[in-house]
């Protein structure tokens, strides 16, 4: 069959429920408390577990003695390194141990944990371990962690499991070049060059429900684990392997999440309850603290960026040279990095010379993993600081200088990646207009920054897998692993099935995630959800359809050909007077078939491989295809106050192309709720660490935007339509994010004339830039 | 070392026996089963454990159990009234005031305390009313707006 199956394509539809608003799935339940969140669970017998953390940033482990904690009353099980297989885990490369066995990593890397009949009596074990240390020479700055002679790490990284291929020199985990062109040669060719660096900090995902856990043994053995993850089937093969289990033996269940950014995707603690569950043979419930969560969960990247970059007079980009480094701590639970990635990371544009390497860095800081756009909003902020530098300097407007260089339909970007449907320029061209009649008074400025992501290339296509069970009463229930975290997929899941059954909305219902019940799902996430899943569940529904069809035909008399399902109704082809209603044929199917109508959908790999494939044939050599890249430019209007180095921010502007708003009022919910996120990022937000211990230790002194910073975001949603993401969607939750800081910086700069290229910009920087320059010109800032 | 005491909670009375360094959070998830009230960060700074008492919005995980003992405290399961959701509640849906829902009960309850005191807030009210309660999906625009709303109608 070499013609791809066509349900993946968009097809000019009229539609029903998707493109609306409806109100969302689960909302009543949240509204009125009775939602249930992993801390909700419970049981009478229930232990409190804690866990042992290292306080040296690195140590060799002498010995642990647990005998007094054991003693102690109250107490129902202590667990170390002896009780676990010594296997390292992780997401992309297992690097981390459970619990450590021969040495810490970072101040927080657990050693042991205990499980008890409160809070204070776990309390009172742990201060009862006693561990033996010797310290060892640490490493705290990532381009130290790079020098020949600095103390290593993960001594045997070249063993490690990982997905991909890992650099493994030193304490360079991964070395990833993009190359492209001849940038030596294309700097004769520049009217002009601009070189920087620039750099950014930890940030915490800020989740208000911590990372919680309970696992509850039966006499058999077998232990359901409620957790907070997005990715029940990710933690399940993840305790499995980390304790040696079969997975027969292991139920994870996500129930509600309480917010994820990125950072409930991955295994953490859920071994270790696991493992004091099993041993105490009683239910235990984790519940990390806002310092365990601001220490040793896998939190943002910081980052070095050094850029180079030249232009012609006529606004044209010519050649980017340059590096990130990008400090991982002492674990990484980071996706590997291809070169096609570090070219999106470059931005929407198209580069013809390239020459640009990312480093991830091993260091004994507290562990790194995703957040909102893992990897992306690093670079974002030194690329589109940078160019507008670099506009500055040309004299062209930093919106007429990006769509000198965006991509076009058809374009290639610098590695030769063709983007299906690029929105980019139409979000410039929106950001001009706007930009047009905006106004600005002293000490205010307007910035502008772009962004582009990850659609899904041949290589992203994770496994995804949905059913669709229509009742006998011609309600439908949809069973996926995607568990609802906020994002709204179970909404937006629920209008695909009831837009391609042609049931109402209200109908269908969702029943997810259960590893032992729900077909496999990787997780959600990625801004991609909509997209991926998205098609899953359609497929599963168009499946479903057709077996309405079939029992539509044998109850109208007709052939299944040309029917239509809408209203509640199949209709026959060609004569749509004759129908029959979905109810009827529920019941029908049951009594006829001895089944109720159900049916599954999954991702087709090798079909879509094909398309991309075919698609990437027809662009040239490089072959490569993006489809479903969300892209997206910002505008914000900031003022800065010369005597105090804040900044306001006064107004903004967010243009995203999504290919398709399949819920309009969920679109504008994750942009509001990704600036404000960004806007921590830009302005206030840094885990602090000092030679690895981490001086932040909730929100009091980690400072997340409040409700004083609540902004009206004014969101211009364009839509130019992927091919073969469900009904022509892209996703939106990350990269509404990532354009949040550098368009702060852009705009400070337009405020006030001071480039600041460093995360977060804290009125004291703002204030020393003022400064500095003043000293340098011999004048004060102007007020 | 345990101490009984009574709390009235949403209008029903209820005897526990608890340690008296146990806090309001603790016995309203623990002792009393009711989840609707949320923890996010034990410590005071991110509202989620918001509840009223005596008529004033409390971050229950700072209240000892015997400070609130005898007093009349509500929570976000005490909103709503004969099956019906609370015209907050219903405000909270209708402009899509939360993503995750985490921080809705806490949201909920100051916001509640905030307009029983003032009837019809401005912005600015709302803003400060809403100061000690963290929301990392929305970015708050949503929840000013449905908390304005239900402060715009008339009130029974
Ligand atoms: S749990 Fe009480 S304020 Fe956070
Ligand atoms: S809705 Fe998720 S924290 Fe507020």
């Amino acid at each position: 069959m070499a013609k791809p199956h066509t349900p993946l394509l968009v097809t000019e539809e009229k539609l029903s429920i998707v493109g609306q608003s409806p109100v969302r799935k689960g909302v009543e339940d949240l509204a009125a408390g009775k939602a249930k969140f992993t801390g909700d669970f419970s049981f009478p017998d229930l232990l409190v577990g804690l866990i042992l953390r290292s306080h040296f940033p690195h140590a060799r482990i002498r010995g642990i003695d647990t005998a007094q904690a054991e003693k102690l009353p109250g107490v129902r099980a202590v667990v170390t390194h002896r009780d676990t297989p010594h296997v390292r885990i992780g997401r992309w490369i297992s690097d981390r141990p459970v619990l450590a066995w021969d040495k810490v990593c970072y101040a927080g890397d657990p050693v042991a944990a205990v499980a008890a009949v409160d809070r204070e009596t776990a309390e009172a074990a742990l201060a009862l371990i006693r561990v033996d240390y010797d310290e060892l020479p640490a490493v705290f700055d990532v381009e130290e962690a790079m020098r020949p002679g600095a103390p290593i790490i993960h001594e045997a990284l070249s063993t490690y499991k990982t997905e991909g291929r890992i650099f493994g020199q030193g304490n360079t985990l991964l070395r990833t070049e993009l190359r492209v062109g001849e940038v030596e040669g294309a700097w004769d060719q520049c009217d002009v060059l601009h070189e920087d660096t620039y750099r950014t900090q930890v940030v915490h995902h800020g989740f208000i429900e911590p990372h919680e856990a309970l696992a509850a043994p039966d006499a058999s053995g077998k232990i359901t684990l409620w957790c907070t993850t997005k990715a029940a089937f990710t933690i399940r093969s993840g305790v499995a392997r980390a304790l040696g289990l079969p997975m027969s033996r292991l139920r994870v269940i996500a129930p509600a999440v309480g917010g994820d950014y990125g950072g409930k995707g991955t295994v953490q603690m859920e071994p270790i309850c696991v493992l004091l569950a099993m041993k105490a043979a009683q239910p235990v419930k984790i519940s990390l603290t806002r310092q365990e969560e601001l220490t040793a969960t896998y939190m943002r990247q910081a980052s070095v960026c050094r850029l180079k970059v030249g232009a012609r007079n006529d606004g044209r980009l010519v050649a980017l040279q340059g590096e990130i480094i990008y400090d991982t701590g002492a674990y990484c639970d980071l996706m590997g990095l291809s070169p096609g990635r570090l070219d999106l990371f470059l931005g929407p544009y198209k580069i013809p010379n390239v020459q640009f390497t990312a480093h991830r860095v091993y260091t004994n800081n507290t562990p790194r993993g995703h957040m909102r756009g893992p990897g992306g909003p690093q670079p974002c902020f030194a690329v589109e600081s940078h160019l507008d530098m670099v506009a500055r300097k040309l004299g062209i407007s930093p919106v007429e200088f990006r769509l000198r260089n965006s991509l076009d339909e058809g374009d290639v970007m610098s590695r030769g990646t063709v983007v299906i449907a690029p929105g980019i320029k139409e979000t410039l061209r929106r950001t001009g207009r706007f930009l047009a009649g905006a106004q600005k008074g002293p000490n205010q400025g307007w910035g502008v920054a772009s962004l582009i992501w990850d659609g899904v290339n041949i290589k992203q296509i994770t496994p995804s897998s949905a059913a669709v069970k229509i009742n006998e009463d011609g309600t439908v229930v949809l069973i996926t692993g995607a568990p609802e975290q906020g994002g709204g997929p179970h909404t937006i899941l629920s209008q695909i099935v009831a837009e391609v059954l042609g049931v109402p909305y209200e109908a269908v219902s969702v029943f997810g995630s259960d590893t032992d019940a729900t077909p496999f799902e990787t997780s959600v996430g990625g801004s991609r959800t909509t997209y991926r899943v998205g098609n899953t569940v359609r497929l599963a529904a168009e499946s479903a359809r057709e077996q309405l069809f079939e029992l539509a035909a044998e109850k109208l008399g007709v052939g299944p050909e040309g029917m239509t399902a809408r209203e509640g109704r199949i209709h026959a082809g060609g004569q749509p007077e004759k129908s029959v209603s979905i109810v009827e044929l529920a019941g029908y199917a049951l009594k006829s078939r001895g089944s109720l109508i159900q049916a599954t959908g999954r991702v087709r790999r090798r079909e879509w491989y094909r398309y991309l494939a075919g698609e990437a044939a027809a662009h040239g050599p490089h072959g490569e295809v993006l489809d479903g890249s969300p892209q997206g430019t910002q505008a914000v209007k900031v003022e800065v106050d010369p005597q105090t180095g804040r900044v306001r921010v006064l107004e903004y502007f967010a243009c995203h192309d999504v290919g398709r708003a399949l819920h309009r009022g969920n679109v504008e919910g994750q942009i509001d709720g990704a600036v404000v996120l960004g806007l921590g990022y830009a302005l206030s937000e840094e885990v602090r660490l000092k030679d690895g211990r981490t001086l932040v230790s909730g929100f009091t002194d980690y400072k997340m935007p409040t409700a004083a910073d609540a902004l009206q975001v004014k969101t211009d949603i364009v839509e130019f339509p992927s091919h073969y993401g469900p009904f022509g969607a892209k996703g939106i939750a990350e990269p509404a994010s990532l354009p949040v800081a550098p368009a702060i910086a852009n705009a400070i700069y337009d405020a006030v004339g001071v480039r600041l290229r460093e995360l977060p910009l804290t009125p004291e920087k703002v204030l020393r830039a003022l400064r500095e320059r003043g000293s340098m010109s011999g004048t004060t800032p102007s007020p | 070392m345990k101490m009984p005491l009574q709390f009235r909670v949403n209008g029903e009375d209820y005897e526990v026996y608890v340690e008296p360094w146990k806090t309001l959070l603790e016995v309203l998830r623990d002792e009393l089963e009711l989840t609707g009230t949320k923890a996010g960060c034990l410590a005071g700074e991110c509202g989620t454990c918001t509840v009223i008492v005596d008529g004033k919005a409390v971050k229950s995980c700072l209240m000892l159990a015997p400070q609130a003992a005898g007093r009349e405290i509500m929570t976000v399961e005490g909103l709503a009234q004969g099956g019906k959701l609370h015209p907050l509640q219903q405000a909270f849906i209708d402009h899509f005031a939360f993503q995750c829902g985490f921080c809705t009960p806490g949201m909920l309850m100051s916001s509640k305390a905030l307009l029983d005191e003032n009837p019809h807030p401005t912005a600015d009210d709302v803003k400060e009313g809403l100061y000690g309660n963290f929301c990392r999906c929305t970015g708050y625009v949503k929840i000013l707006e449905a908390v304005l709303a239900a402060g715009a109608k008339p009130r029974g």
